[in-house]
């Protein structure tokens, strides 16, 4: 697994830069993590979303659907993108400090 | 960078690649899209290089060996693998057209014109289809049938090192398995079954697969049940949300029924429709409701997703999660399998294992096309073309048309349904692959992403572009019919990759959706225009 | 010198044959293979033939009849077989070499095929009508059929050869062995056709020859340049099912046994015999996951899920 240094903090990620061990997860890791997106700063409208990819993580073991978390957050899916450029699971996910989602997704 | 790589340079000792894909040199696409910027993840810039590169990207985690007595057991135990591939008792599967494809080939290079990937490269050497096979046919000439002077001048030789070995293991996933070339080999050589055989050998030998097709893939699926990690509670959660969603979105009630015993169809999905796509899955349940069809889906390890990955790798996880499918169905005592919108679940479960189920485990196969082509034909929804009125093209899944010949019913679906239905050039059996073939879709990491789009994808996106040239306005929302899970997810990377939704307004989707969208019953407006 | 040449003609044709079907009997034992077609498939409905389509493209495909028309595979074959069409469609450049090469081997075989049926007769019914009307068409026929084939093939090896060297495409996929190969096709039949041509006035001609071999009759006359075009010619005889220029023997394999091997299992008992027998083979792959210890059938082996903790 590659190291990345972010804000001067050493991260353990994947090649797709998603968090090795998803359980350091924290509000500044995630802060750090949303700067491999482009993101300067976390708005409530990011955090809205991370927090529920969050929760459902832990609940479940995997990422919502896009569709839930979308309704469940009052988003359009366009605005997901506007938020995280690269789309709710390769840039939503990352940031709420998930595995990179498995399958044919 | 050699652009003309040559054989002897798979065992190069050095860490330069053999071949580094140049965007700007590359086969130019027509209009040349504006690709929007893409953050480059610090986790690539990090990874550095480490092993012998191929081509500057990779799928696979291989080994480092740090001395010489640990290349010469890899390489060892890569040999191992190769006599086993070449045995009965070890491969009977493929042994016949493995043979075949070792020992006819004439070098004539005319599979070569048929290859996407070696076009869209810009013809580099080491994606020639015959590059692969006749490094490792050399191998097998030397060290399977025996080797000797008189076989190495009639066969040439190769000089095998870990960093060949290496590099081949990644080189088998540079090639989609679409078996294009094999239909213009003047003698049915088939590279796509040699790329597919050395996947085994690596899986099946010396555990070495990509992680997304097998760790978290098959290995996953056999355990939790879905290689998206789904389990049972999750997926009925889930589509529970779906039938809501399309009871609010078509005024229809949706409900899906769960594990219904005797019902004449067990439908299955990918299971990544349901997370990623869930208005395909949504769209079947209105449709079959809609008909009276008596269905069901089942909540079992394995029963609600179709994937099996292992046909792209490893015969053994193949057979296992094909017997997992065909004992669900017969638990349930269900009519069918239907196979969802997924074309590697059709390959696998309708015809590659067709001749691992016997007994009562021959429950009968179809595909979800002609169930819904015979819907569609009868006349049991009504239908409203007009609200299709926009331009259509169709993907052809390679695992459903060349590799198992499945190609009018969803044309004639189409031709119902959509009025500005058109082809692209060429389709059908002649198709190509959408560059996600094999599980490329899935996988990442490395820059395989960027590989994928820029080079294995590129002669789709430019039928995509072709088939959509008289309307290419963004003021014209158009839609690529993908019926296939792989091929979407790929597409779906090509088209973002591209700035093509920006641009010209193209998305896509499945076929089920395209039909939901004519049902004079259903509210209008399923089909959203937002991209995802 | 004379029975030199027979020999030769007969260990070479004997080789050949031996060889040929030696190979075809090596992959005809081949167990039964999962199945990997690739349409379009010919034998299929004409309907669906049109377009590349299966059986699967009808609705409860296994409750309709299945048909297997050879003729249409005879559709396909036939051309294929005799003007390499798949080559001409997908590479023309290099059917424009092949096909003259490989014609002129089928005239070749042709007018060898020719010469014995006419020395038999002539051995049987006596070679007085050889003199007669339809004497004079038979051997006209098979001496233009014989130095066309020549003439054909030996140009169209020489057309394959160039081909080779100039394009750098192939040259980097060339072995010695492709180059000898050719070589010994023009050296063999080039020597042949001009010590066919150059034979002194008074010695034998082909079908001289022919019955010679037939009657083994020592007697007759082989010209030196001829003899030693005839005993080249049957080494390469022997020689060709030795090597991947075994292909006609390949391709009916390649295109029967598996692009057009549609063939469900349905209740055939020969495939049920086969699974059987191949399940019960001993894998010995070394993976962890494969849970194959040499001891486990591949029936315990796909019954096996890697992922449970208890393991096997």
């Amino acid at each position: 697994m590659p190291t990345v240094e972010l804000n001067g903090k050493p991260y353990e990620v994947d090649e797709n830069g998603f968090l090795a061990q998803p359980l350091i997860w924290n509000d500044n890791v995630a802060a750090d993590l949303a700067t491999t997106e482009g993101i300067t700063a976390m708005t409530d409208e990011h955090w809205v979303l991370v927090r529920y990819i969050r929760d459902y993580y832990l609940k479940f073991g995997i990422a919502p659907m896009v569709r839930k978390l979308c309704k469940e957050t009052g988003n359009t899916l366009t605005h997901v993108y506007e938020l995280f450029p690269s789309g709710p699971a390769n840039g939503a996910c990352k940031v709420a400090g998930l595995p990179k989602p498995t399958g044919c997704v | 960078m050699t652009r003309r790589a040559r054989m002897p340079d798979m065992a190069r000792r050095d860490r330069e690649p053999l071949f580094r894909v140049d965007p700007a040199a590359l086969p130019p696409l027509s209009p040349e899209p504006q690709a929007p910027p893409r953050p480059v993840s610090p986790a690539r810039v990090a990874s550095g290089a480490e092993g012998y590169d191929l081509d500057g990207t990779r799928v696979l985690a291989l080994p480092n060996p740090t001395s010489p007595e640990e290349e010469d057991a890899l390489v060892r135990a890569f040999l191992s693998g190769l006599e086993k591939l070449f045995s009965r008792e070890n491969n009977w599967t493929f042994l016949q057209p493995l043979l075949l494809s070792m020992e006819h080939c004439a070098h004539c290079q005319t599979c070569s014109e048929a290859c996407h990937v070696f076009e869209s490269s810009g013809r580099a050497e080491i994606y020639r289809p015959t590059y692969r096979s006749e490094v490792f046919r050399r191998l097998y000439f030397e060290y399977v049938k025996g080797g000797g002077l008189i076989s190495a001048w009639q066969h040439g030789t190769v000089e095998l090192n870990w960093p060949l070995v290496a590099r081949l293991a990644e080189l088998a996933y540079r090639c989609n398995l679409c078996r294009r070339c094999a239909q213009t080999c003047p003698i049915g050589v088939d590279n796509g079954l040699i790329a597919h055989e050395i996947r085994k050998l690596f899986s099946q030998e010396l555990g070495i697969a990509p992680k997304e097709l097998h760790a978290a893939g098959s290995m996953l699926q056999l355990k939790s049940g879905s290689s998206t990690g789904m389990i049972p509670a999750a997926v009925k959660d889930n589509v529970q949300f779906i039938d809501e969603e399309m009871t609010e979105k078509t005024g229809l009630a949706a409900e899906t029924p769960w594990d219904v015993e005797g019902a004449d169809i067990l439908l299955i999905h990918n299971a990544g429709e349901v997370l990623a796509w869930p208005e395909n899955p949504g769209a079947f349940g209105v449709i079959l409701n809609a008909a009276g069809v008596s269905w069901t889906m089942s909540s079992d390890i394995a029963g609600y997703d179709s994937v099996n990955y292992g046909l792209w790798y490893d015969d053994a996880q193949l057979a296992r999660v094909a017997l997992l499918h065909a004992e669900i169905a017969r638990k349930l005592n269900v009519k069918k399998i239907v196979i969802g919108e997924c074309g590697h679940a059709h390959k696998s479960l309708l015809v590659v294992a067709d001749r691992l189920l016997t007994g009562d485990l021959r429950v009968p196969r179809e595909s979800a096309l002609t169930v819904l082509r015979d819907i569609v034909v009868s006349g049991r929804l009504r239908l409203d073309p007009g609200r299709n009125d926009f331009p259509v093209t169709l993907h052809d899944p390679c695992n459903m048309v060349r590799l198992m010949g499945v190609v009018e019913p969803q044309r004639e679906i189409l031709r119902r349904v959509c009025p500005q239905f058109r082809e692209m050039h060429p389709h059908g059996v002649d198709n190509y692959c959408c560059g996600g073939g094999s599980g490329f879709a899935i996988m990442s990491g490395h820059g395989f992403e960027d590989w994928r789009s820029d080079v294995a994808g590129r002669k789709k996106l430019q039928q995509i572009l072709d088939a959509f040239s008289d309307c290419l306005s963004t003021s014209i929302p158009k839609y690529v019919c993908a019926p296939c899970s792989n091929c979407k997810g790929q597409i779906r990377d090509l088209l973002a990759h591209h700035g093509a939704w920006k641009q010209h307004r193209i998305l896509y989707g499945g076929l089920a959706e395209l039909i939901v969208n004519a049902m004079a019953d259903v509210r209008p407006g399923f089909i959203e225009w937002e991209w995802r | 010198m004379t029975v030199l040449v027979y020999t030769a003609i007969a260990l070479g044709s004997l080789v050949f044959v031996i060889a040929s079907a030696a190979r075809a009997v090596l992959y005809a034992r081949s167990p039964m293979h999962l199945r990997w077609e690739l349409y379009p498939v010919p034998h299929e409905h004409p309907d669906r033939v049109s377009h590349g389509g299966s059986y699967f493209e009808q609705s409860e495909w296994w409750k309709q009849p299945r048909e297997r028309r050879f003729r249409g595979e005879l559709a396909v074959m036939v051309p294929e077989v005799l003007f390499l069409k798949a080559l001409r469609e997908h590479n023309p450049k290099l059917w424009r070499r092949s096909f003259p090469f490989h014609g002129g081997l089928y005239l070749l075989a042709g007018a060898g095929a020719g010469l014995l049926v006419l020395a038999a007769v002539s051995r049987l019914a006596g070679t007085a009508w050889l003199d007669g009307a339809a004497g004079h068409v038979a051997r006209w026929t098979v001496a233009g059929v014989g130095a066309a084939g020549l003439a054909l093939a030996v140009s169209g090896a020489l057309a394959l050869l160039h081909r080779r060297m100039q394009d750098p495409a192939l040259r980097a996929f060339t072995t010695a062995g492709d180059i000898f190969n050719l070589l010994f096709f023009v050296m063999a039949l080039g020597t042949l056709g001009a010590g066919y041509a150059a034979r002194p006035p008074g010695s034998a001609d082909a079908l001289g020859i022919a019955i010679g071999i037939l009657s083994w009759d020592a007697s007759v006359q082989v010209p030196r340049v001829l003899a030693a075009g005839l005993v080249a010619t049957a080494a390469l005889a022997a020689y060709i099912p030795l090597t991947h220029m075994s292909h006609f023997i390949g391709k009916y394999f390649t295109y029967h046994a598996i692009r057009w091997d549609d063939a469900p299992f349905g209740d055939s008992r020969k495939m049920s015999v086969a699974l059987a027998a191949s399940l019960a083979q001993r894998p010995t792959w070394a993976a962890e996951h494969m849970k194959a210890d040499g001891h486990s059938t591949w029936a315990d082996v796909v019954t096996t899920n890697p992922t449970d903790e208890a393991g096997r």
